[in-house]
């Protein structure tokens, strides 16, 4: 009611989690997009949280990104995070086979905790730069992503190449979701609210 | 600048003290310009170190919960925040975690930090910003001769630039160290003065004090030209110095206490087992958890044990140990209490020895030796069940003695009215004491309406035997076992004993105590008689009402008999010695013997009392013999054997077998005489049964309607049929019963029923021809006939006829009853009425003609007739009667004597016939019969 009142509505938010074994660089290319820097140092990550606002086609709104730990420590925990997620990145290093073998393994996660078909998510093959040492051809990527029916982006946090398409691409995946998800099975309830909101006025 | 905005948050969780990197946008133009960090409400500027505009990392505080990280700056105001922080608490926070949050000795908020502030500018390991060169050619022996007393450390006084250059720098290009130096410049002077402001800024008030206190001492020395003023600030310092010391060892006191004290609460800690085992200790008992409690007390006194000396002599630990050994023993008395608590298995028995000798062992353990005659639990248990055992034993006979006595005398009140029949119990219950003659006195009693019919509901006596024997196997059973395990040690950590025989001793004794007492219970209720009173102790003597009713006693003693004998085989299989078990089986032999004399005393009672008076004893069956002899019985022989039998069965199925282990019967010869006797008691009841009948001292029953004449063919037969199936039936089966010295029970029964017999026939013989005889004379006198004056004879007289009528009747009798006496009891009869008329033909005086044809021709006829039964000494009388007839008119009148025979041969032609068969055939048998008819 005061966001209306006040003219300003609060931005959709868009809830986003970084995907993959440890050290495919899920930390990295988070802050690359969030603040355009990128840090060589490698320090395992617990569970990072950032939000910002950012115009997704020209509308306003708040990326939420909770950066997970890749280690197996912390798998016990997973669940809960990836239980608050609408967006997945699956991330793995183009020069790590291993990264790459193990997301079928994150995405049947993801699918059972979200008890869903299917889910808005992204085959992320990072590290680009590193042309030399890859391990991944992207064709064997692109096959995976194709089985899973989802799109394949290769990224260099490093570089910044393609990374905020991959956030973007993403953002636009759950809204596309949250869209069909609202039209399909609330279509009476829409029209009891505008009904309601008429009264009101 | 905008508000501080933070929009990453890493990690977004963690506990107080995590190292946390706050980015955002706007975070502080510099370090000055952050003002304050606060993490979900807690301050964390402190630690707070502003790293760029973005990015600032600090250290969380105590917090609780999500909340926002909130950044001010100067420039910027109050920040907002897009991610919260969630603080985790550790739950585990007690005295003995340290959780001190350690602040930053190198913070700035530390005098100490003006100094290093100020020189990290200078002392930045690459103050030129080129590369370092490792690979130095000279060693530092090199420098050091080179340039002695000299430092490459910038803040050092005696820094030389040379050996700074040459050191680090060796290989560097002068181009280089020449941009090196720019650089060094341009870093210089864009800090050096800053740094100067923000040292003067930030510890503005220190330099305030400083100037004063400068002023202060500018103004005393000025003013104390004898520099006094430095004295009393040397006492001062001294004071100082003193207080400092007090203070400092104040604080290496409260230091020491506070060790001290977590020393004793370390110590507490790890002695915690210990000092709360006694309450521990209760509480187990009443889980019944003795493993635990022994696994504590191990380990306490582990503990104890292994407690430095020092710490062992406090008193303190003297206490504990005190506490610890009461309240084991406390729990040593616990488990012996429940140990006597019965009944119980052998396995909760053997766990609570165990747990009992585990708790001896390890207080053995701390050096006082076991004591070898130490108290041993099993045979505490032993003996303070076998009390308890045998006073369960006793209680269970109190119980059915007053509930017999209770049945009992709700069972006289019933007899109340009769009188009579109080006087015969006493009667008996004195034969009863007496053991002997039983059947003899019981002869008294032979009123069949006397004996009762015998209930069904089963003894008190019975239900007594019964659960004193289940009673009496289960527990020693259990008893047994407990006892084996005792003496085999199969209690673990029971230390072995080499005394064991002693032990096989004591506890054989116990054995036997125990059976010894059941022996005596089960002798007291059951064979009182064998039951020494003087040898046992008071308690156990028999307060059991005496049995008076005979049957009753039959009827219980198989029984007790076979439970008894049942518990005993059980008993026996668990190899118990035969020196305890000794007792036993000699109870089981008076029993069997005491049972043996009761089962086959009850026939012979039942025969005296019974037989002959129920209506199915006097059904008539036709009995065949071998040689086709038929005759007419009634059941009393079968009647008498199936009652035999039935005594014989139940001897056979409760006593006669020998069990293993037991004494077998008839060893004894006096007591197979005594059965050989009762053997015989049974057979010669039936005899006796059948005189009583014979000599009319019993009178039939009414439902028997018989004549007196029948009777008595009848139980001649019944003695044929008995001699000749019942008795030798009955004399294989005692053959096979294996009884002892029967032989001459038989021969005496043989000679008896012979003898009996011929009684019977004689008794008969006479009952049969008596009236016959009596008749005679009235009948030959009959209408005042005059042998001195008479009409001729028209035909034979009715003498004649009715003699021959009478002993047809006879003969019809025995034809249908016994065919084999006619030829026996006719002869003797025709002997008898020979004999009879010779006496009557001597006394008649004289003889007319017709008188003597007349007579002659009855005789005649009467010879003929009964020719087939006519012995020699009848012959010889009947020569003598023919004598006495006058036969001097014979010769004349010899036609009509011709026709007078004639005449009566022809009508008498079908009673004739009976008499001129041989006798028995089975054609005369319808004649007989169509001549009855007639």
């Amino acid at each position: 009611m005061t966001s209306s009142q006040n003219g300003k509505k609060q931005a959709p938010i868009y809830k986003v989690i970084m995907v993959g074994s440890g050290g495919v660089g899920k930390s990295a290319l988070t802050l690359q997009y969030m603040y355009d820097e990128f840090v060589e140092d490698y320090e395992p990550t617990k569970a990072d949280s950032y939000r910002k606002k950012v115009l997704l086609d020209g509308e306003e709104v708040q990326i939420d990104i909770l950066d997970t730990a890749g280690q197996e420590d912390y798998a016990a925990i997973r669940d809960n995070y990836f239980r608050s997620g609408e967006g997945f990145l699956l991330v793995f290093s183009i020069t790590e086979q291993e990264s790459f073998d193990v997301l079928d393994e994150f995405r049947e996660q993801i699918l059972r905790v979200k008890n869903a078909e299917d889910v808005p998510l992204i085959l992320i093959g990072n590290k680009s730069d590193l042309q030399n040492s890859r391990q991944v051809r992207q064709e064997v990527a692109t096959d995976k992503a194709n089985k899973w029916l989802k799109p394949y982006i290769e990224t260099s946090a490093k570089t910044r190449d393609n990374v905020d398409k991959a956030f973007f691409d993403l953002m636009r995946e759950i809204r596309n979701r949250k869209l069909s998800e609202n039209n399909k099975p609330t279509g009476n309830r829409r029209d009891k609210k505008k009904k309601k909101k008429c009264t009101i006025l | 600048m905008p508000k501080p905005l933070v929009t990453g948050i890493s990690p977004k969780e963690g506990y107080p003290g995590t190292k946390v990197i706050i980015r955002g946008e706007f975070l502080g133009k510099d370090e000055e310009d952050l003002v304050a960090v606060i993490i979900c409400g807690v301050d964390c500027t402190i630690r707070a170190k502003w790293e760029k505009e973005s990015r600032i990392t600090t250290y969380t505080g105590f917090c609780k919960g999500k909340g926002d990280i909130v950044i001010v700056t100067n420039s910027g105001g109050r920040g907002t925040s897009s991610v919260g922080f969630q603080g985790l608490v550790k739950k585990n926070i007690g005295p003995y975690e340290e959780t001190c949050t350690w602040v930053d000795e190198d913070s700035k908020a530390l005098l100490t930090g003006l100094k290093r502030a100020a020189v990290n500018e200078l002392s930045h390991d690459n103050p030129l910003n080129i590369s370092l060169d490792d690979s130095s050619k000279y060693g530092m022996d090199f420098f050091d001769k080179e340039f002695p007393n000299s430092s490459i450390d910038m803040t050092q006084e005696n820094f030389n630039a040379s050996r700074f250059l040459l050191e680090n720098y060796q290989n560097a290009k002068f181009e280089d160290l020449r941009q090196g130096l720019e650089y060094m410049k341009r870093n210089i002077g864009s800090k050096t003065i800053n740094s100067t402001d923000n040292l003067l800024k930030n510890n503005i008030s220190s330099f305030m004090d400083a100037i004063k206190i400068m002023k202060d001492i500018h103004w005393l020395s000025s003013n104390d030209k004898k520099n006094e003023f430095t004295r009393s600030i040397e006492l001062m310092f001294k004071d100082i110095l003193k207080t400092a010391h007090r203070i400092y060892d104040q604080d290496l006191a409260s230091k020491d206490r506070a060790d001290m004290i977590r020393n004793s609460l370390q110590i507490l800690d790890t002695y915690k087992s210990l000092i709360y085992f006694p309450q521990n200790v209760d509480k187990w008992l009443k889980l019944d958890d003795y493993e635990q409690i022994i696994t504590s007390y191990k380990l306490a006194k582990m503990q104890l044990s292994k407690a430095e000396p020092a710490t062992r002599k406090s008193t303190l630990f003297a206490q504990i140990k005190k506490d610890l050994d009461s309240s084991v023993l406390e729990v040593q008395k616990h488990i012996l209490k429940k140990l006597i608590q019965f009944p119980s298995s052998p396995d909760e028995q053997k766990f609570l020895i165990e747990n009992y000798i585990s708790i001896e062992n390890i207080i053995a353990i701390e050096g006082n030796k076991r004591n070898e005659v130490a108290f041993n639990p099993a045979w505490y248990c032993l003996t303070e069940e076998k009390k308890w055992f045998i006073q369960l034993m006793l209680e269970c006979r109190d119980m059915h003695i007053a509930d017999e006595k209770v049945s009992l005398a709700m069972k006289q009140s019933d007899d109340s009215n009769n009188n009579n029949s109080k006087q015969e119990q006493k009667n008996s219950s004195d034969v009863l004491k007496d053991g002997k003659n039983l059947s003899n006195n019981i002869l008294n009693n032979t009123e069949a309406s006397k004996i009762q019919v015998m209930t069904q509901i089963p003894h008190e006596r019975n239900k007594f035997i019964e659960e004193l024997c289940q009673m009496f196997f289960d527990i020693f059973t259990d008893y047994w076992r407990l006892g084996s395990m005792y003496l085999g040690n199969l209690f673990n950590n029971l230390p072995s004993t080499n005394n064991d025989s002693i032990k096989a001793n004591e506890y054989h004794g116990l054995v036997g105590e125990i059976l010894e007492t059941f022996c005596n219970i089960v002798r007291a209720a059951f064979i009182p008689h064998t039951f020494d009173k003087s040898l046992a102790n008071t308690n156990l003597l028999s307060e059991w009402p005496i049995q008076h009713d005979a049957q009753i006693i039959s009827q219980i003693l198989p029984h007790c008999l076979k439970v008894c004998r049942l518990c005993a085989q059980q008993i026996f299989s668990l190899d118990i010695q035969p020196k305890q078990f000794e007792c036993v089986k000699i109870l089981i032999y008076d029993l069997r013997c005491e049972c043996l004399v009761t089962l086959l005393s009850q026939p012979t009672r039942e025969i005296l009392a019974t037989l002959g008076f129920e209506e199915p004893d006097w059904i008539v069956d036709r009995d065949v013999d071998s040689e086709n002899n038929s005759c007419l019985i009634t059941n009393l022989p079968s009647r008498f054997e199936a009652k035999f039998n039935r005594a014989l069965s139940l001897c056979k199925e409760y006593v006669l077998d020998d069990k293993k282990g037991e004494k077998s019967l008839f060893k004894d010869p006096v007591f197979s005489k005594k059965i050989a006797m009762l053997l015989y008691g049974i057979s010669h009841a039936f005899m006796k049964r059948i005189n009583r009948f014979m000599s009319k001292e019993d009178s039939l029953p009414k439902f028997v309607q018989m004549s007196r004449s029948k009777l008595l063919l009848y139980l001649y037969n019944n003695l044929t049929v008995c001699k000749r199936k019942a008795l030798p039936n009955i004399w294989q089966t005692i053959a096979n019963h294996k009884y002892q010295q029967f032989d001459q029970v038989i021969k005496e029964s043989k000679k008896n029923l012979k003898e009996l017999q011929d009684m019977l026939l004689k008794q008969y013989v006479s009952e049969a021809t008596k009236p016959i005889v009596d008749n005679i004379e009235s009948n030959l006198y009959a209408g005042r006939y005059d042998f001195s004056e008479c009409s001729a004879p028209l035909t034979v007289r009715n003498y004649v006829k009715q003699i021959i009528m009478s002993l047809l009747n006879i003969h019809s009798e025995l034809f249908l009853l016994n065919k084999s006496l006619i030829q026996a009891v006719l002869t003797q009869a025709v002997k008898e009425i020979y004999t009879k008329l010779f006496s009557l033909f001597v006394n008649i005086p004289n003889f007319c003609v017709s008188a003597a044809i007349q007579a002659y021709i009855d005789i005649f006829c009467l010879k003929e007739t009964f020719k087939l039964y006519t012995s020699d000494e009848s012959k010889e009388i009947l020569h003598k009667i023919l004598k006495l007839i006058p036969s001097n008119s014979f010769e004349q009148n010899k036609s009509l004597m011709t026709k007078l025979i004639g005449d009566f041969e022809k009508g008498m032609q079908p009673y004739l016939a009976v008499f001129h068969t041989q006798p028995p055939t089975s054609s005369v048998n319808i004649s007989l019969q169509s001549n009855e008819n007639k």
